[in-house]
């Protein structure tokens, strides 16, 4: 029987830090009591963290895929799993975040087609600590201009396959941009499509010092590049 | 004897000032910090995965900051509020809607000069003081009309963060700290 849901996790170099991610992961999936399939896309990673993903295929008991890939670029590494995978849904999670017990289930639950999910709270922890719940557009209007300012969406996401092959998340870092996840979202209000949150739901957002993509992206003075939600 | 601009921006900050002393939950930029206590259900799972994470245990007790999407605040529209309230701020309408905003933006840019405010959360920006964009770069690939919402946006995002935009002849731009409310844009990117 296929999986309901593929999920994707993006993984570089978190080496231990990634283990924490899978079984929290697993926590949630065993909770969900749904068919799902993981798929670990490893884009260079170092072998600590490939030695933790080959651990994880081995005893996990889920269906496990693992992409080799030569990117060092986040959004063609999403992409790749949204072509790799077979389910009518994907959940994306980067590979040093943790999720909630009822993270999967509840995403589930909560699924409506044509709509983008989003966990409900954001707790960032490491070098800097908050949280905060993310916009639902069935309850909150979120003007298109705020997005100029401020990307409302952390990059965890679930949607529906035909959706991500329809929208794909732009390499923009390798043109000297950044944050290709405020992107896609500002791509993805441009065609009015709504995000909406999986109630209860809490991802738990590494925010490392040094070495992470997004902290890197900020150090590097990248800006955002043109999307359709700002054209006259 | 303060010059005009010294004279504005001190007004500026006054006003600033003023404004946040009135409604001391709103930043600058319209995001709300608060120091609240955590859902039940994300402090428990927190404790939950604390043996995973060493870190997530220390957030069970303590105070976490959280900041409110200014979109969704409770109190209402607060990034267009927060604009509002400002006085005589010219950027305010940029807001409203795409075609007004480019318009607006183009309106007020004589391929000179702009006047900008210095508002916004500085954390927030991601551009930094002394630092060049190579303009090329930066507009490649991008039609005419493209390059010039371009550039208004990066404009958006100095104002933030109280920078001069200074055109060097080179392709480049040069930002630096600059701590009046112009921002100037040099003829030769047009």
């Amino acid at each position: 029987m296929r999986s309901v849901l593929t999920i994707g996790v993006t993984l570089h170099r978190e080496g231990n830090l990634s283990r924490a991610t899978l079984t929290s992961l697993q926590r949630s999936i065993t909770r969900s009591n749904t068919k799902v399939s993981v798929i670990m896309a490893q884009d260079r990673a170092d072998d600590a963290t490939l030695a933790v993903c080959n651990e994880f295929a081995k005893l996990s008991g889920l269906p496990c895929e693992q992409l080799q890939l030569d990117f060092g670029d986040p959004a063609l590494c999403r992409n790749a799993i949204v072509a790799a995978a077979t389910a009518r849904w994907i959940m994306l999670i980067d590979g040093d975040d943790l999720v909630s017990e009822n993270y999967i289930s509840n995403h589930i639950v909560d699924a409506i087609p044509s709509h983008i999910l989003r966990p409900e709270f954001i707790v960032s922890f490491g070098e800097r600590t908050h949280f905060h719940s993310q916009p639902d557009e069935r309850a909150a209007w979120v003007p298109p201009s705020l997005l100029v300012e401020v990307n409302p969406w952390a990059s965890p996401l679930m949607a529906e396959r035909a959706m991500l092959l329809d929208i794909p998340f732009l390499p923009v870092m390798q043109h000297g941009f950044g944050f290709e996840d405020w992107l896609w979202n500002a791509d993805v209000k441009a065609r009015s499509i709504r995000n909406i949150v999986a109630r209860g739901t809490t991802y738990f957002y590494r925010r490392k010092p040094a070495r992470s993509r997004n902290e890197g992206a900020i150090g590097a003075r990248t800006v955002l590049p043109s999307s359709r939600l700002f054209d006259p | 004897m303060s010059t005009p601009s010294i004279k504005a921006s001190i007004r500026w900050r006054a006003a600033a000032a003023w404004y946040r002393f009135r409604n001391p939950i709103l930043t600058s930029s319209g995001k709300r910090w608060l120091r609240e206590p955590m859902p039940e259900s994300v402090r428990s799972e927190c404790e939950a995965l604390a043996d995973l994470e060493p870190l997530l245990a220390e957030l069970v007790d303590a105070p976490v900051p959280t900041h409110v999407i200014p979109s969704v605040s409770r109190a209402g529209n607060a990034y267009f509020r927060i604009r509002h309230a400002l006085p005589s701020d010219r950027y305010d309408t940029i807001a409203f809607g795409r075609r007004a905003w480019f318009e607006e933006a183009r309106k007020q840019w004589d391929g000179r000069s702009l006047l900008i405010r210095p508002v916004g959360d500085p954390c927030r920006s991601n551009l930094r003081h002394a630092d060049t964009i190579d303009l090329e770069r930066f507009c490649s690939g991008f039609s005419e009309t493209e390059r010039d919402i371009m550039i208004v946006r990066l404009v958006i995002q100095l104002r933030a963060k109280h920078l001069r935009f200074e055109h060097h002849g080179d392709d480049s731009l040069r930002l630096q700290a600059y701590p009046a409310i112009k921002v100037l844009i040099s003829k030769g990117i047009d």
